[in-house]
């Protein structure tokens, strides 16, 4: 399975669709969002925005351009890939954390010190928000044809900037749950994780059909 | 080696590829030819399992291909018609993603290949050519000295004389006779040099699959008069094809015909582009 993260991770700095993506995107948000945002909500929306675009990027190309089937004659099983791309959610976490970090990290240096504040319940906000979403989409992408995979997915991230545009009250609120903050925030990571594991079971059953 | 029993798949669009079945032996090649929508692909992605079949058996090396795909395809070189490899990226980049999947990967083997082949390994895929894309689809699939080759149209796109390089190719793999090659093409030229089997499909059934030998000793062209079918020697064509000048048609029953026409009946060995072309009907 090591070979098909490490496969992934190599498209996210050779693929020049997202290349482009990566270098924009933190930019349009920030503008979009503009300066009434507060700031650690602003690092959670770059930090999701990036971690669920970087994942499903690189696997709606290899879906649409039929690269899945070149990887469906090597040496791996059709549950292989399946896992390599749960697995390679946290790694696309990680790498949207650390490059999103360094990209404000930068614009605070040089533009606006005031702008984008960063603490780690703001982390486990976001890696529950990712794990919600990307659950949502992945079995999406493994089941249906691409096209209506890529409709649905249009669908789910308006769906995340919805509840990014519901304003910095209703957002504390949600954030304040228990499902987000109980025990510290482990009902929300193990909620994540565990809806993580049924999709990946969903994803590994409609893959297992599909042609 | 290869053995496919009674492989079936029906597409919701109508096509139906039915029954097929052949055994490939180590240490040799079989030619898999067909018109095209015949089902050559389809076959080739059901014995991949990059489709789900409806009934059938594949087995390959002795086992199931989908009881134990990761072992099996670790020994197999798989060339497409079509490769779907990632654009963006250089031969280098794309060879370092496949690289690591394979056990037997050899390096050295890759790099003889590209230099052979002629290839710029800091090109970027989306800037070959479709000849060059099948050339490192080769180079990629001969690295990992796997024992069985499958290959979906390797020879269409590229020139005559890389065609005839990658036959020589195929040919130094089978001195090895613990490896197999599997072959589709359009090119009946290429299989009648280097394939000792082959396998016909035409409107998702089989034809035949047979030695080549065989097949060429079997099926022979006759040309003649037209005045001279009557109903007893049209009924020994497969298919026959007149014109104002006779006709010519291909027949299991060359020496019986011979006998039954006049002296100006002309009896030729069939090529395989013949009896594709003349059995174009079957199936």
């Amino acid at each position: 399975m090591g070979p098909l993260v490490m496969k992934d991770i190599r498209l996210i700095v050779s693929n020049r669709a997202t290349q482009i993506f990566l270098l924009l995107y933190i930019p349009f948000l920030l503008i979009i969002a503009g300066y009434d945002f507060r700031a650690e909500y602003m690092y959670l929306v770059v930090l999701v925005s990036g971690a669920y675009m970087i994942t499903i990027l690189s696997f709606s190309y290899e879906i649409g351009r039929k690269t899945n089937q070149l990887l469906l004659s090597l040496p791996v099983r059709r549950t292989d890939i399946v896992n390599a791309k749960y697995l390679f959610v946290f790694a696309a976490f990680i790498m949207s954390g650390v490059y999103s970090g360094i990209y404000i990290g930068l614009i605070k240096h040089f533009l606006d010190s005031q702008l984008i504040a960063f603490d780690l319940s703001m982390l486990r906000n976001a890696s529950i928000l990712t794990l919600l979403f990307v659950s949502l989409v992945l079995p999406l992408f493994f089941g249906l044809p691409h096209k209506i995979a890529n409709l649905l997915n249009v669908f789910v991230f308006v769906t995340l900037f919805q509840i990014f545009g519901m304003g910095v009250g209703t957002l504390e609120g949600i954030f304040a749950s228990p499902v987000f903050a109980g025990a510290g925030g482990l009902y929300g990571i193990s909620a994540g994780i565990l809806l993580l594991i049924i999709s990946r079971q969903l994803s590994s059953f409609l893959f297992a059909r599909r042609d | 080696m290869l053995e496919v029993r009674n492989l079936s798949k029906k597409f919701k669009e109508g096509f139906h590829l039915d029954d097929i079945s052949f055994t490939l032996e180590p240490g040799y090649i079989m030619g898999f030819i067909g018109p095209n929508g015949s089902g050559k692909t389809t076959t080739i992605n059901l014995i991949m399992n990059l489709m789900k079949r409806d009934s059938g058996t594949v087995r390959i090396f002795g086992d199931d291909i989908t009881e134990n795909e990761r072992e099996i395809k670790n020994r197999i070189g798989f060339v497409y018609d079509e490769a779907h490899f990632y654009d963006d990226l250089t031969l280098e980049q794309m060879k370092r993603i496949i690289a690591p999947f394979y056990k037997e990967w050899n390096d050295s083997l890759y790099k003889d290949y590209i230099d052979k082949f002629e290839l710029d390994s800091r090109m970027r895929i989306k800037k070959m050519s479709k000849g060059m894309k099948t050339k490192y689809s080769l180079a990629l699939a001969l690295s990992h000295n796997a024992d069985l080759i499958i290959m979906d149209e390797p020879t269409s796109g590229l020139d005559p004389i890389f065609r005839k390089e990658i036959l020589d190719i195929l040919y130094d793999i089978i001195q090895d006779e613990n490896k197999s090659i599997f072959f589709s093409t359009h090119i009946t030229t290429d299989l009648e040099q280097i394939a000792d089997y082959i396998t016909f499909v035409n409107k998702g059934r089989m034809v035949f699959s047979k030695p080549k030998d065989e097949i060429m000793e079997e099926f022979k062209i006759v040309k003649g008069d037209s005045r001279n079918l009557i109903p007893d020697v049209r009924e020994r064509f497969i298919s026959l094809r007149e014109t104002g000048y006779g006709f010519e048609g291909l027949t299991r029953e060359a020496t019986k015909l011979k006998d039954m026409l006049d002296d100006n009946t002309l009896v030729e060995n069939a090529s395989l582009q013949d009896i594709m072309y003349y059995m174009r009907t079957e199936g």
